[in-house]
């Protein structure tokens, strides 16, 4: 197969799947190597984004996944009537930025670091599937391990946790 | 929890005392233990003149505060070897500084989560396995009108039938036993669409026992649901299952 009509096969795929779809399934499927493949899904990210169409496709750990692009988001709300997502307490960010920047991480660790309670907002961010519980401390009453799920990478637009910015060190305020 | 009621908002007492350094325009290291003490009880009491409860850990952070002022109007007292506790000043800075990263860092992550949640994907689609379609060929328009005229003919009759008597059973399905059928079933297909679940033939307490099956199930953290919108169709999934595993 020519390198076009794999590119417009994967296209294909990524549509039906609607979900990310790991890059080895689609090496599988058209019966090439991972990293063809994922050179194959790289070409197509920037069709798509040269040609400035409404759909674009963004990588997600080892996998890539066909989504509108976030200037029509407005559009999209107006045809299917949905609200708009709402953004998440400060207590949830904090909370969520401690678990990215320290997973696994204990609850007693966050609140130790927020100096405040977090039940809430782990229950929160528990409930919308940003974190997971990722294990337990090999410690006295085996206390919960949080991590960070993919749909965190996706709605934070992250290719992996390592895209994250380094923390920076504090100065001034 | 109740709810809460927030002056400014605060985060918890780090939050409030990043708030109270930053509106002093001073850097963390050089914060003026009395006077941030005295800004801090300020906002405690002001909470307790509007009758907010204050959180414990409010509390604690004022204990810290006056035990850190305390120690500096004492004497120091002798050097012991036991007595090696940092400096409870520094520790604060400390906290303070590492604290801070995460508020920006969760700043940041706004910032990102005001842009992607703009982005929406679809649904996988549900590829039907070919082999078991009903076969239309033979079908003609005719056969359709006829079975349209069957059904109107059957309506008819079954009202003109009336009164109708007849004993109502009641109705005996348990939420444990449909739990187990629909676990037999997502065992089997790995997703299923709600309205494949519930069919009009089905009586209404069926469905609701359907559903609340379903409810208790998400509750034991068995399945997934997802809905694309308000009144559009409901797709679960069992959960743990990878996309590569359900193709």
């Amino acid at each position: 197969m020519e390198e076009q009509q794999m590119m417009a096969a994967a296209e294909a795929i990524l549509f039906i799947a609607g979900d990310p779809v790991p890059v080895r399934s689609i090496a599988e499927v058209l019966d090439i190597d991972v990293d063809t493949a994922e050179r194959l899904m790289e070409k197509i990210a920037e069709a798509y984004t040269s040609q400035h169409w409404g759909l674009q496709l963004i990588r997600i750990n080892d996998a890539y996944q066909l989504v509108t692009r976030p200037e029509y988001g407005e559009y999209i709300r107006r045809f299917t009537g949905a609200a708009k997502e709402q953004s998440l307490s400060r207590a949830c960010l904090e909370t969520l930025a401690i678990i990215a920047y320290n997973q696994p991480v204990t609850k007693a660790d966050i609140e130790q670091l927020r100096g405040v309670k977090c039940d809430h907002a782990i229950a929160v961010l528990l409930e919308k599937n940003l974190i997971r519980e990722v294990g337990r401390l090999d410690a006295p009453g085996k206390p919960k391990l949080y991590g960070t799920t993919e749909l965190f990478l996706k709605s934070f637009g992250l290719s992996s946790i390592d895209d994250l910015p380094p923390l920076k060190p504090q100065q001034a305020t | 929890m109740g709810y809460q009621v927030k002056l400014e908002v605060f985060e918890g007492p780090l939050d409030l005392l990043l708030h109270l350094i930053s509106k002093a325009k001073i850097n963390i290291e050089d914060i003026s233990i009395s006077e941030i003490t005295a800004q801090y009880m300020d906002y405690l009491n002001q909470m307790q003149a509007l009758d907010i409860d204050i959180a414990s850990e409010f509390m604690v952070m004022a204990a810290t505060l006056l035990h850190i002022k305390s120690c500096k109007l004492l004497p120091k007292p002798a050097q012991q070897s036991e007595e090696q506790e940092p400096d409870p000043q520094q520790q604060l800075i400390q906290r303070l500084k590492e604290y801070k990263k995460y508020k920006d860092a969760g700043e940041w992550l706004h910032e990102r989560y005001m842009v992607y949640s703009n982005m929406y994907s679809k649904l996988p689609e549900e590829v039907v396995d070919t082999g078991e379609d009903i076969k239309f060929s033979n079908v003609t328009k005719q056969d359709i009108a006829q079975a349209m005229m069957d059904l109107l003919k059957r309506k008819n009759a079954s009202q003109q039938a009336q009164p109708v008597v007849r004993n109502i059973k009641p109705e005996t399905i348990s939420l444990q036993d449909r739990i187990r059928q629909l676990t037999a079933v997502l065992v089997r297909r790995g997703k299923v669409l709600f309205s494949q679940l519930v069919s009009n033939k089905f009586s209404r307490l069926y469905i609701i026992v359907t559903f609340l099956a379903l409810l208790e199930m998400i509750n034991r953290g068995w399945i997934k649901v997802q809905q694309s919108r308000p009144f559009s169709d409901i797709l679960i999934q069992r959960k743990g299952l990878r996309w590569k595993n359900n193709r």
